[in-house]
């Protein structure tokens, strides 16, 4: 009806025009078709690879309000997880400790350090300390310390080794995939439960495998892998 | 051959029953399949689609348009919003973050205190469920009860002290308030307290009585009235007729074989000891242990022991004073009262009591009641006139239960009064300007005073009066001053149960806005120190002297050994009654109907008005949510020409209201029920607020009612009728089908509701399992999962399901359901996990109800895991059906395949909007976060677009397993409670573990009465329904 190059116009094109490609776009198809075949599996690596967990999570570390290091007060002076973390053994959090727990000590030592002047001010006022979660779940994922911690998974297996960090970051991807794989073979995760807090053990004979799976048998140990585990 | 189709012929009202089974109809609608209902129910959906026409310009535009901004959307954001934590500067010995701890405590209702377990959690209360300890509760707890959490963190309660000045409220201080009562105060101490008058609700706080006492004392010229606007006189007086003097009437309902009830709903929360009534009632209905009870019913509307008893006969509430009467007569003779008990009642000359049914009905009571001579009880409702009252304990005197089945401890020596004769003597003095200076403790007066005591008005003309209130109210919009009042949930206190045992009520929060506990308020208007605890230590300090002792009584809830003496009254000549032509009359026209104003099972007196849960809960017999209305039977609706849905203009003594007529089958003729507590003009973004956006949720009854029949009136005219209104939101007509379908759910309701009279249970015991035949299911597949460890499962009593829906509430509060407001619901998409359906059974004019509680059913075999695209809802390996919100795409595939409909589609963004105002309302108001505040952490807040249901409360089950096997210890059956299993006042609800020979839930499943519902659909499902069991009277079969 109509010869090339005439533009049938409609009535619909009252609302928008009609979009017609220019003449040099002839010369690109080849290219164009190159372009739209990889195009898709770029973006899919790209979103993969780009917004996993691993890439995302690990490695977060947020400027928290007090520069409290680890690696100090746990790994030179040698403070157990637990005196803080007071509640991971009976509890689904393992708490921060409350500015009380701070002022134990802090109330004699290093009484005027600036750094400490947070702690200070939140003692006196009664208004907590702002620290920022480093390793935070989603809030439809409920993860329960204390089923982990009395039945032989150390802090290190999920926290890596928190007592060489000056300033906590997140070390594993805590992603759920992340968290299957040590649901479904959890042999060379577990220690003794008397072990959990200590950063540095290693299985005795040099085989976690075969370590794990003696402490699997002696514990029953069943992780389930059901979605209410920790999906409610 | 020649096969003839079936025609079924779509006029006939009559379901196609048969072969001997009860006729089951869900609703009238559905029974007469009127055309309007047949055009409903050809939509295939409530609302027309809205269909964008596939080419529109529009369509085009959106895409293109959403096209640029997609690729204008960065990978900013890719990791969520950063959380913080905020632990405690000091944390108390034994503080767990991130776990809960029960605290009892007592909620008080109309001047009984029920004994509550309220679970806080991070130091705020989320939950709310029964005392074992507490006679009143035994570990149960009603619906108000369950929503009262949610009035904590209501974004309406009044934050500030707010003052009258020129017309309009203004914030104030509540320094300002305290030194200007402080004035007030040293003048009526010089005066003696003249002109001054204190106006409180009902309480049986020994605390308040003893501050009661020492304000009178400082201001002998003063008075202090109390109004409840529930307040049943009746059985005080009543006592006082039978016995010389007010009594308390308490029911051992375990030992009776033989109940009647004269319009009183003895299992309902707003029944003294309702609760713990229910509980012990219960306990009879289970032919397994014993000898079953046997309930007659006489009572004008549907109630719980409507739905329980073996027969019910349904009579006008006026006409219930010709009935004692009439078993007066009969039962007195037969029973040979003492000379000093008084000859019994002349035989009434009622028209009604020689209709044959009725004649047969009263026949066989007599009888049975005067074979059970000390294992019978009669109980009267609240409503009843005095003579009622009294001519009820003359016949459990005369049959032997005093002391046997009902026992009775001494009232206060005003119980007797009328609560409404003293609001009018003050309401009569405030108008004549005799009260210069007015306190008023909580209630709402301007609201629920009655029409014939314009307390309203004359509270404009008190020149100084304050009101201590939980929110800026009606009654606070005339007073000089507002003060926040404190939710019992953040007061030290006191109250008594029914029984006088004392009940201490701790705090769980200390007060969000700072408000007073009526303890405190008068504590510091004497000059007291005004802190709740220390007044409540000084008052118990005889009696709990020390430290330990104190502790104790607070952490047990109830002080032991404080309950009323039990005393056994004289019975005395009780006076013929006088029965007026209309109370004997068999029928009544329109123009001089019967109305029954009745406490609302949701919303009691209005006080719950602003209350979501409570506003959204389903009435029970009507299924009506956001609305009250005009109930009548469906003989009286014919007589004035109404349909289920028209709206009524129903005028009573010169005063008129609107109201939609709904239909309850089972209504007693010539009856009209209205629900109080509606038409609320300042309850807040829920209830209505004038002034706003927010209309008032249904019509306000209180406008009709007067100080001579404040509960049973005469007279009742529908003037008019507008025809059909906006649509009633109702939850029952979801599913509704058109003749064919209706016929063969008829045939089909007997297998979802199954029951049989007991003789019939005892012939054939495995009667239920034998109605629907289930063929030897095959499965498709190996079943993956055998069930080793833990099997949870659930059995519900159909014997025992009263319709209360405490469960729903219950549930609602446990597991974050959203409210979604009139409109949604209304479009059917109500988000209750758990529902009760109500089947009427037999003649819509005298129907049986039987209520069936529905949640999760989780099946084995689930069809909806079958055809989840994403895999969000899995098969756990104890047997739970996961339902994974964060996989969820939003299909409703699930919901279209469940055959039991119990699924729930997050529509819109329910639990973040505001409901009350529009959907889409923005949340950084700081009020809004503070509603956020009743969530249970535990539990998923979801958002829109995923479905949601029931889970067996998994939270709770893991709580329970992780400590257990963190200890290295077995759980014990009945360490997990589901929420509705724990609050279910008649213990209808069981869950617990199939796989545990010695669990109470295994027991139960086991049951001969024992059935699955739509088994035969090879689900599997791990709920097991007990067949209702009737213990019908022979005679009246």
């Amino acid at each position: 009806m109509a010869a090339a190059g005439v533009v049938c116009l409609h009535a619909r094109s009252v609302f928008m025009s009609l979009f017609v490609f220019p003449r040099w776009a002839n010369k690109t198809r080849q290219l164009a078709g190159l372009f739209l075949s990889t195009a898709p599996i770029y973006v899919i690596g790209l979103v993969w690879y780009g917004a996993s967990p691993q890439t995302t999570d690990v490695g977060f570390q947020p400027k928290q309000p007090v520069p409290y290091s680890h690696q100090l007060h746990v790994g030179q002076m040698g403070m157990d997880c637990r005196y803080c973390h007071n509640t991971v053994e009976k509890a689904a959090h393992a708490a921060i400790p409350p500015t009380a727990t701070c002022m134990n000590c802090h109330s004699k030592v290093w009484t005027t350090s600036p750094k400490l002047a947070p702690i200070r001010d939140s003692f006196a006022s009664g208004l907590p300390v702002e620290w920022l979660k480093v390793h935070d779940l989603p809030d439809y994922a409920y993860f329960n310390h204390s089923a982990h911690v009395t039945r032989g998974v150390g802090c290190v297996t999920c926290h890596d080794r928190v007592d060489q960090m000056d300033e906590v970051y997140q070390a594993k991807p805590l992603s759920m995939g992340w968290c299957l794989e040590c649901h479904r073979h959890p042999e060379p995760n577990l220690r003794p439960p008397s072990e959990v807090t200590n950063m540095a053990w290693k299985a005795p004979n040099g085989d976690p495998e075969a370590y794990g799976a003696k402490l699997r048998a002696e514990n029953h140990i069943n992780p389930p892998t059901d979605c209410s585990t920790c999906h409610r | 051959m020649n096969k003839k189709l079936r025609v079924v012929d779509e006029s006939s009202a009559a379901p196609a029953g048969g072969s001997g089974k009860p006729t089951y109809w869900r609703s009238l609608a559905e029974l007469d399949q009127s055309p309007e209902f047949r055009a409903h129910v050809e939509q295939e959906f409530r609302e027309p689609l809205e269909q964008l026409p596939p080419n529109s310009p529009e369509r085009r535009r959106f895409m293109q348009v959403m096209g640029a901004s997609l690729s204008m959307a960065g990978l900013a954001g890719c990791r969520w919003r950063e959380d913080k934590i905020l632990p405690m500067t000091r944390r108390s010995e034994g503080v767990i973050p991130g776990t809960t701890s029960r605290y009892a405590t007592a909620m008080e209702l109309n001047g009984v205190a029920v004994g509550l377990q309220a679970t806080s959690y991070d130091g705020r209360p989320i939950k709310v469920d029964g005392n074992p300890l507490h006679p009143d509760s035994l570990g149960a707890a009603g619906v108000y009860e369950q929503g009262s959490v949610l009035g904590v963190y209501d974004p309406d309660r009044s934050d500030a002290v707010s003052q009258k000045s020129g017309g309009k409220r203004e914030p104030a201080s509540f320094d300002a308030f305290d030194k200007a009562a402080k004035e007030e105060i040293k003048k009526l101490r010089a005066n003696r307290g003249e002109g001054l008058r204190v106006l409180s609700e009902r309480s049986s706080s020994p605390t308040l009585a003893a501050l009661k006492d020492r304000w009178l004392a400082a201001f002998p010229l003063s008075k202090w009235v109390v109004f409840e606007a529930l307040a049943h006189n009746g059985r005080a007086a009543g006592t006082a007729l039978a016995f010389g003097k007010p009594h308390r009437v308490h029911y051992g309902l375990q030992e009776a074989d033989v109940v009647l009830s004269l319009d009183g709903d003895f299992t309902s929360s707003a029944f003294p000891s309702g609760t713990a009534n229910a509980r012990a009632f219960s306990k009879r209905r289970t032919p397994e242990h014993g000898e079953m009870n046997r309930l007659y019913v006489i009572e004008s509307s549907f109630s719980g022991a409507g739905a329980l008893a073996d027969h019910r006969l349904a009579l006008r509430s006026e006409q219930i004073k010709a009935v004692a009467a009439f078993l007066d007569a009969e039962i007195s003779a037969k029973a040979s009262p003492l000379p000093e008990q008084g000859p019994a009642q002349p035989k009434p000359a009622a028209e009604f009591l020689n209709d044959a049914k009725v004649a047969k009905f009263l026949g066989a009571v007599v009888k049975d009641l005067l074979a059970h001579v000390g294992k019978s009880l009669v109980i009267a409702g609240p409503q009843q006139p005095a003579e009622v009252h009294a001519l009820v304990e003359r016949l459990n005197v005369l049959l032997g239960n005093a002391g046997r089945t009902v026992f009775y401890t001494l009232d206060a020596a005003d119980a007797a009064g009328s609560d409404t004769e003293a609001l009018k003597a003050l309401t009569e003095e405030m108008s004549a300007g005799r009260v210069q200076t007015l306190f008023v403790l909580g209630g709402n007066p301007a609201y629920d005073a009655l029409s014939d005591i314009p307390f309203a008005a004359a509270l404009e003309k008190v020149p100084f009066s304050a009101r201590l209130g939980l929110y800026e109210d009606e009654t606070s919009q005339g007073a000089t001053w507002h003060v926040p009042a404190a939710h019992y949930l953040e007061s030290w206190g006191d109250a008594r149960a029914y029984d006088g045992t004392i009940s201490l009520v701790q705090p769980l929060i200390a007060p969000i806005f700072n408000g007073r506990t009526s303890l405190e308020f008068i504590a510091r208007l004497l000059g007291e120190e005004p802190k709740g605890l220390a007044l409540v230590r000084a008052q118990h300090k005889d009696v709990l002297g020390d430290d330990r002792r104190f502790r104790k009584a607070v952490h047990d809830g109830i002080v032991e050994g404080s309950a009323f003496e039990r005393v056994l009254p004289q019975l005395q000549a009780i006076p013929p009654v006088k029965l007026s032509e209309r109370e004997v009359a068999a029928s009544i026209d329109n123009g001089q109907l019967e109305v029954c104003f009745t406490a609302c099972p949701k919303l009691y007196d209005g006080r719950f008005g602003n209350n979501g849960w409570l506003q959204e809960l389903p009435e029970p017999f009507s299924k009506l949510a956001w609305d009250n209305a005009a109930i009548v039977s469906v003989a009286t609706a014919k007589a004035i020409n109404a349909v289920d849905g028209d709206v009524l203009t129903v005028t009573l003594g010169g005063k008129s209201i609107d109201l939609p007529c709904v239909i309850v089958p089972g209504q007693a003729d010539g009856s009209v029920k209205i629900a109080l507590g509606y038409g609320r003009t300042h309850a807040g973004r829920v209830g209505g607020k004038d002034g706003t956006e927010v209309a008032s949720v249904g019509a306000n009854a209180n406008t009709l009612r007067t100080s001579e029949a404040p509960f049973v009136a005469a007279g009742l005219n529908v003037a008019g009728n507008h025809g059909p209104g906006k649509r009633l939101a109702t939850v029952q007509e979801v599913y509704s089908m058109d003749a064919i379908g209706r016929d063969g759910i008829a045939e089909r309701l007997p297998e979802i509701i199954r029951e049989a009279p007991i003789e019939k249970f005892r012939e054939e015991p495995h009667f239920a399992k034998h109605l629907v035949h289930q063929p030897h299911n095959l499965n498709l597949w190996v079943d993956p999962v055998s069930y080793e460890g833990h099997k949870w499962g659930m059995t519900i009593d159909l014997n025992k399901c009263t319709g209360c829906s405490a469960c729903i509430t219950a549930c609602q509060a446990e597991n974050n359901i959203p409210v979604v407001g009139q409109e949604q619901v209304a479009r059917g998409r109500e988000m209750l996990w758990l529902r009760v359906d109500r089947y009427f059974s037999g003649d819509p004019n005298e129907p049986e109800v039987r209520f069936q509680p529905l949640p999760c059913q989780q099946c084995e075999n689930a069809p909806c895991e079958q055809v989840c695209p994403v895999g969000a809802t899995m098969h756990s390996h104890e047997g739970l059906n996961d339902m994974v919100y964060n996989r969820c795409i939003g299909t409703r595939y699930c919901s279209n395949n469940c055959p039991y409909k119990v699924r729930h589609f997050n529509y819109l963004n329910y639990n973040v909007d505001v409901i009350g105002v529009t959907p889409f309302t923005p949340t950084d108001d700081p009020k809004m976060k503070l509603k956020a505040m009743v969530f249970n952490p535990e539990v998923t807040v979801r958002s829109r677009g995923v479905m949601e249901k029931c889970t067996f409360c998994v939270q709770r089950i893991q709580n329970a397993k992780i400590p257990a096997k963190n200890a290295r210890r077995a759980l014990e059956d009945g360490e997990i409670k589901t929420a509705c299993q724990e609050t279910c006042p008649t213990d209808a609800i069981v869950f617990g573990d199939l796989n545990d020979k010695k669990s109470r839930v295994a027991g139960e499943a086991k049951l001969e009465r024992s059935y699955q519902l739509l088994g035969e659909l090879n689900n599997r499902p791990r709920v097991s329904y007990l067949a209702r069991i009737t213990n019908p009277n022979k005679e009246l079969a």
